[in-house]
């Protein structure tokens, strides 16, 4: 088996934020490789931090009230927290490219979508004609599915409908053949049937470009349908990271089980869903020990859940990791859950 | 029938299974102005002849996309809008054109809970001044009997009466819709419209309230009109179904039916889309993708609307406006000429 | 081994403080109040434009209480003192020896009157026609904002010195009356923007779905949500109205003696200026004042209220 080098390594990434009402703890210490190729989703609901720690890979958190407490992310080796100015400009485009949720204000609707594209690829490429951008416009345009891309090119974002700016977003953020591509909650803010189709141009693109993707969202079915592996976050901290597979079948930590017991299915009839009690935590005064233990069904109030913050514990399947002191319980922990919530099993696929 | 022997059917509550709400070719047209003079240039088909109706006890799960005239419908239907055509029915009685007095009195029996929690409670009251609202505007606070009412709703919906004091941006996303649904509560209604009620939460929120509401259904006997356009929570809490796509409802039946077997192309298009959480399926689902985009609700397609989508559409689509009706005898109605299960 | 599950079931409801505690609730409710309070607080300059207003608003008040003279005390042994100790004229006397501490604590008394009056009638008649035009739009809104943009297009100084003229016929409460006429367009304008985007906010719509009548609706549900800037637009106009007063009294319409007015008081010490330069100056620092308190005050009020205004 070879040993792949990750195209990005984040240690320790540590971002708070100062407030009127104190200190917010958006991201408190994350680990995690990315390497070449695969798609990484990192799952959250709001106030995770999943987010925020995309933004300060590219320099998007505002210092202040940001700030990028410690931790480093180097991209091939090179350093990314702490850039500025031309290193910066440089990064962003060319090695990291980000997709987000809201296509209408990530466009500037002054702009035709071909000249916003075509800018995109002059900042990094200023040598080549204009002739040849334009080809690669309309080439990129066509990748991603945007119908008579020659004529579309020339038009508004205000012309394109929600879908179809987002995919020139992603045209545009696939432009310069990114090592990696950052998409935030990229389909959250589309129907489902326009998700489906921005889902395969993700796909798509990817496969084109070869970058390694990190996809950002609280959507856990759109995980499953484009992840290689999972990063589940709560509180600021990755508390469970799989591949997909293993993820969804046997989760080793309290939360994601939570969070997929609470989940309605589509392809069966469930008895009762089993949410998660309580409340998301305050980011300003985190729960001591284990910031999910005010809510986790599996602690029972136990001391150490309390006091000692668990780390990322590697489990009994390859590839997986915990942050939960009693990971080995889960097995039976997640039976019993499922049982709770009654599924049927699973009729014939429609 | 007179305003007093209709007010005492009014306010009794429905049995089990008895018709409350019924809406029979409703219809809303929006203008929309242009030009100096403000004419009228064009009319939004927000909604374009609906029937539906809703049984006490049950949840009729109301789906689409944006733009699909699910929340105008729920609008009408609370009359925070009023139908261009059509009629609304409560118990058997033709509510539509209801104003004043009569119309305050229908209000107690149907409600409405909003998709937004944040934007749905006024910033500037206490949650008890939001709860006792209701009874305060039909005259029904009294200093003791008041505060008990509203503790009791508070505590109905797993609030707790100290929580009163306090003002909405103290609260939690999940917290704050419990809020509107005691307010919802507070007259003691028999329609619910839920608009979205859970779209707005994180994911391990929305299951406690939908499991909160069906709880409440049960102990109050209320019917639903659950509006959403997410499947997988319309499947869970729904009995009966409708799929709306441009102002028409395209299929609509029990939902094992509509769920199992689809016959109308749109729902099985969108029942396709939807990712399902479990990577063990992925490249093992049907995937129908369809092509273009929805059309503008202002010039909405002749005959069949979704036939600029469609894969199976035929001249005929484009000339006869298919009627919502279990011609094959699928056992339930779909608008579509050639509605057909998928093998 | 089965999952022996105590929790308390996820929807159970919460009885006593300690399970408030645990939600991250205080025991005490924050009100918008003390939040607002707390951050008006921070505001040295505010606090401290505050109590120079209070101080100078009190006095002016209980001037009869406070001023060792009546204002229209004449001591001819006396005249155009500077200010001194001597018999308590602590800030001179005028030409025929009228204590003018008395003056002007009397003259601000006027004008401090007329300014508050100017204050609360210019607001209610503008919050009332913002708030109906903005609620009901369509052609009350038309014809509303007509009317405010006829009142703008007069000619304001011009207006104001003729009705001051003709109508005010000397006395302090008519002028506040045609001042107010004058001054509630911008409020209107500002609460007019206000209801119009209130107005398709979903918790109005909450009110009307519970059967709430359009007076309860604009009053009981949307006006306190424009509190803000018809406190800071209140304030404002305070600080106006007592500078158009003494515009008004300086250009000797207005209000007529025997009545004090700061405005007056100025143009008559206006040619000795240089030597007797208390009879300028002592009304003008009182108009300056309480013109600046204000302003700062506004400033205060307007980052207290919101807080995600930038600070200037």
């Amino acid at each position: 088996m070879n040993v792949r080098e990750p195209v990005l390594s984040v240690r320790d990434l540590v971002v708070e934020f100062a407030t009127p009402d104190g200190v917010v703890h958006a991201v408190a210490g994350m680990d995690y490789d990315l390497y070449p190729g695969e798609t990484l989703a990192i799952v959250g609901e709001s106030g995770s931090g999943k987010s925020v720690s995309a933004m300060a890979l590219l320099g998007l958190v505002p210092q202040p009230p940001g700030r990028i407490a410690s931790g480093s992310a180097r991209l091939r080796g090179r350093e990314l927290l702490g850039l500025r100015g031309r290193e910066l400009r440089q990064i962003r485009g060319r090695e990291i490219a980000m997709v987000f949720q809201d296509p209408m204000t990530s466009l500037n609707p002054v702009l035709r979508i071909g000249e916003q594209i075509a800018e995109a690829l002059a900042v990094h490429d200023p040598g080549g004609s204009a002739g040849e951008r334009a080809r690669r416009v309309v080439e990129l345009l066509e990748l991603v599915g945007v119908p008579d891309a020659r004529e579309r090119a020339a038009q508004y974002p205000h012309e394109y409908s929600g879908g179809m700016r987002q995919r020139a977003m992603i045209a545009m953020a696939m432009a310069n053949r990114p090592a990696i591509l950052v998409a935030d909650e990229p389909t959250t803010a589309l129907d489902v049937t326009i998700q489906a189709q921005v889902l395969d141009v993700l796909r798509a693109a990817q496969k084109e470009t070869e970058a390694a993707t990190i996809l950002i969202t609280h959507d856990l079915g759109v995980v499953a349908e484009l992840a290689d592996r999972v990063a589940v976050m709560y509180a600021g901290r990755i508390v469970e990271m799989a591949d997909a597979e293993t993820l969804f079948a046997r989760p080793r930590h309290p939360y994601t089980l939570g969070l997929l017991a609470s989940l309605p299915r589509l392809d069966r009839d469930q008895e009762r869903l089993s949410p998660i009690p309580g409340q998301p935590p305050s980011l300003i005064d985190v729960p001591s020990g284990c910031p999910f233990h005010p809510r986790c069904r599996l602690s029972r109030g136990r001391e150490r859940c309390r006091t000692e913050l668990p780390p990322l514990y590697a489990t009994d399947l390859p590839g997986q990791q915990a942050a939960c002191h009693f990971w080995t319980e889960m097995e039976a922990h997640t039976a019993a859950v499922r049982a709770e919530v009654g599924a049927e099993r699973r009729e014939e696929a429609t | 029938m007179s305003v007093a022997a209709s007010g005492a059917d009014l306010h009794r509550r429905a049995a089990a299974g008895e018709e409350v709400l019924r809406v029979e070719g409703l219809v809303k047209h929006f203008p929309v102005t242009g030009g100096l003079l403000k004419r009228q240039v064009a009319t939004v088909h927000a909604v374009e002849g609906v029937d539906l109706a809703l049984h006490a006890g049950e949840t009729l799960g109301l789906v689409g996309e944006s733009g699909c005239g699910k929340s105008t419908l729920g609008r009408m239907v609370v009359r925070l809008l009023e139908p261009t055509a059509g009629r609304i029915l409560f118990k058997g009685e033709d509510v539509t054109n209801w104003r004043g007095k009569r119309l305050r009195e229908l209000r107690r029996e149907v409600q409405i809970v909003f998709q937004d929690p944040y934007a749905s409670l006024n910033p500037r009251m206490t949650v008890r001044d939001i709860v006792a609202e209701p009874l305060r505007i039909h005259g029904e606070w009294t200093s003791g009997g008041g505060e008990r009412r509203v503790a009791e709703l508070l505590r109905l919906v797993g609030l707790s009466p100290e929580h009163g004091n306090r003002f909405p941006h103290e609260f939690s996303g999940g917290q704050r819709q419990r809020i509107g649904i005691a307010r919802a509560l507070a007259l003691d209604p028999q329609v619910l419209v839920l608009d979205e009620p859970v779209s707005a939460l994180d994911v391990s929120i929305q299951a406690q309230i939908v499991n909160l509401l069906r709880e409440l259904q049960d102990e109050l006997g209320l019917a639903y009109l659950f509006i959403a356009h997410d499947l997988s929570v319309v499947r869970h809490i729904s009995d009966r179904v409708a799929v709306m796509y441009l102002g028409r409802i395209m299929e609509q039946g029990e939902r094992p039916q509509v769920y199992r077997r689809p016959t109308h192309p749109y729902t099985q298009a969108l029942l396709s889309a939807v990712p399902i959480p479990d990577p063990a399926l992925r490249g093992r689902r049907e995937r129908i993708v369809l092509s273009g985009d929805v059309p503008s609700p202002v010039s909405p397609p002749s005959g069949c609307v979704f036939r600029t989508r469609c894969w199976k559409a035929q001249d005929r689509c484009a000339q006869e406006v298919p009627e919502l009706a279990d011609r094959f005898g699928h056992g339930h109605p779909a608008a579509c000429h050639y509605a057909e299960t998928r093998a | 081994m089965s999952s022996d599950i105590r929790h308390p079931p996820p929807d159970a409801p919460l009885g006593d403080t300690a399970e408030l505690e645990r939600e991250g609730l205080s025991v005490t409710p924050v009100t918008q109040w003390m939040l607002f309070r707390r951050r008006f607080v921070r505001h040295k300059l505010a606090m401290f434009s505050l109590a120079v207003l209070l101080l100078v608003v009190a006095a002016a008040l209980f001037a009869e209480q406070i001023a060792p003279y009546a204002f229209d005390e004449i001591d001819l042994r006396n005249r155009s003192r500077a200010p001194t100790l001597d018999g308590w004229h602590i800030l001179g006397t005028d030409k025929i020896g009228r204590d003018y501490f008395s003056r002007v604590l009397f003259g601000a008394r006027t004008s401090v009157r007329v300014a508050f009056t100017v204050a609360v009638l210019s607001t209610t008649i503008g919050t009332v026609v913002g708030a109906v035009a903005g609620y009901y739009r369509g052609w009350v809104d038309d014809l509303l904002m007509r009317l405010v943009d006829f009142i703008l297009a007069v000619p304001f100084l011009a207006v104001l010195l003729v009705a001051a003229a003709y109508l005010g016929r000397g006395s302090p409460m008519r002028v506040a009356v045609i001042l107010a006429l004058l001054l509630w367009t911008n409020i209107a304008r500002v609460v007019r923007g206000q209801y119009l985007s209130l107005r398709e906010k979903e918790f109005v719509e909450a009110a009307r779905a519970s059967g709430a009548g359009d007076a309860r609706i604009i009053f009981r549900h949307m006006l306190p949500n424009t509190l803000s800037p018809i406190i800071v637009n209140a304030t404002l106009v305070v600080a106006l109205a007592i500078l158009l007063e003494s515009t008004l009294s300086f250009l000797g319409f207005g209000i007529q003696p025997p009545n004090p007015a700061l405005g007056k008081l100025i143009a008559d010490g206006q040619g000795s200026m240089l030597t007797q330069w208390w009879l300028v100056t002592m009304p003008g620092l009182v108009i300056v004042a309480i013109c600046l308190s204000i302003n700062f005050i506004g400033d205060g009020l307007r980052d207290a209220l919101d807080p995600t205004q930038p600070r200037r």
